[in-house]
């Protein structure tokens, strides 16, 4: 859920992974002058053209790491954040997480929740991680969570969007019951 | 934005896979190749001793190519396929949107294996390990081993699987197919 341009991510690996692959190929076919001829590298390394070609490593490295560091970012604290003419209301994803995890306490085929706040555009959304039990009952767990965040709802008044993501827990678990009901 | 816009954008991300690992280890190593050809480039022009080549001599072996330059240039190539490939595959994840009307509902197909698994198993009334349940991205398939004796009534099987594909109307639909085993197992 973070705020990472995922087509930017796309396009550059396309970009890097075309360029590699094309400077890759030109070194290589140059050992095969028998299938095609090419032009030489025709550049003398002058001082001019060193100090031009160490200019743009220092670029390049500035801004691999720029976009590196930019990866991953929009997780928030604040799920509520409303400034107003007599102070402000903030309310931070504590808040939502204790109210989440005490409403699912007693709920069936839930074995942990997490909750996380992420801005997405402008706005603050929930993401709820629920960990469920591997034969669970699916409608069940929906209306329950559905129902916890009902009263989340009612406790700050207002909508916040939720998502909720029910996993496994364990990737290669097989979905299996001992239990004979 | 509005709810229904932020659940559509954050469902939409979170089904498939993101890059940024990929474009982290990608940046990384050309950034180590920059360093080091940065490094060569000042040493050169200040007339210093290179760390392992000259670029006068790196261009010259590139231009009259030897073993090495030839294994270089290759697992070049192999890495940029890489990259490419990883930049352009669709990178879905195998997950299921349910619908709702609160809230955005992203399931693992592993947790709708086994709550299809379950329903199966409720109405056969078989021990879990009897029940095989599989979940691609548009069919659920329920295969049910019955125990000797104990004849298992394939179409309440499938009309339960389906009640609760209906129920959960998720995205993309999935079709179902239950299939009982004509020879059951002795035991349990």
């Amino acid at each position: 859920m973070t705020s990472t341009n995922r087509f930017g991510n796309r396009l550059l690996l396309l970009l890097v992974g075309l360029v590699t692959m094309a400077v890759g190929a030109w070194a290589l076919l140059r050992a095969y002058p028998q299938w095609v001829t090419l032009p030489d590298v025709g550049v003398e390394p002058t001082p001019t053209a060193l100090w031009i070609a160490a200019a743009g490593a220092l670029l390049v490295i500035v801004l691999s790491l720029a976009w590196i560091l930019t990866r991953g970012r929009g997780r928030t604290h604040q799920v509520v954040l409303d400034p107003s003419d007599d102070g402000s209301v903030e309310v931070d994803v504590r808040v939502a997480r204790d109210l989440l995890a005490a409403a699912l306490e007693a709920a069936h085929d839930i074995r942990s929740v997490r909750v996380a706040a992420y801005r997405v555009g402008r706005s603050p959304a929930l993401n709820v991680t629920v960990v469920a039990e591997p034969a669970c009952d699916l409608p069940r767990l929906r209306d329950d969570v559905a129902t916890a965040v009902g009263q989340l709802d009612q406790a700050l008044e207002r909508r916040i969007p939720v998502l909720l993501h029910v996993t496994s827990g364990l990737r290669a678990r097989r979905a299996r019951e001992q239990r004979v009901t | 934005m509005t709810e229904q816009k932020v659940k559509r954008r954050v469902l939409r991300r979170e089904r498939y896979r993101s890059r940024s690992l990929a474009v982290v280890i990608a940046l990384s190593l050309v950034s180590l190749g920059a360093a080091y050809a940065g490094t060569e480039a000042v040493l050169a022009a200040l007339g210093l001793t290179p760390l392992l080549i000259a670029p006068v001599d790196a261009l010259a072996a590139v231009d009259d190519p030897t073993q090495p330059v030839i294994a270089g240039a290759a697992v070049a190539v192999l890495l940029g396929l890489v990259a490419v490939l990883v930049a352009v595959a669709p990178g879905r994840r195998s997950r299921h949107v349910i619908a709702h009307d609160r809230l955005a509902i992203l399931v693992d197909d592993e947790v709708l294996a086994g709550s299809f698994g379950r329903t199966a198993r409720v109405v056969a009334g078989v021990p879990a390990d009897r029940v095989h349940t599989t979940v691609t991205p548009r069919r659920v398939g329920i295969a049910v081993t019955p125990s000797s004796g104990f004849p298992v009534d394939q179409p309440s099987v499938a009309e339960a699987a389906r009640q609760l594909a209906t129920e959960l109307a998720t995205t993309p639909s999935v079709r179902v197919g239950a299939r009982v085993s004509t020879s059951g197992v002795v035991g349990s």
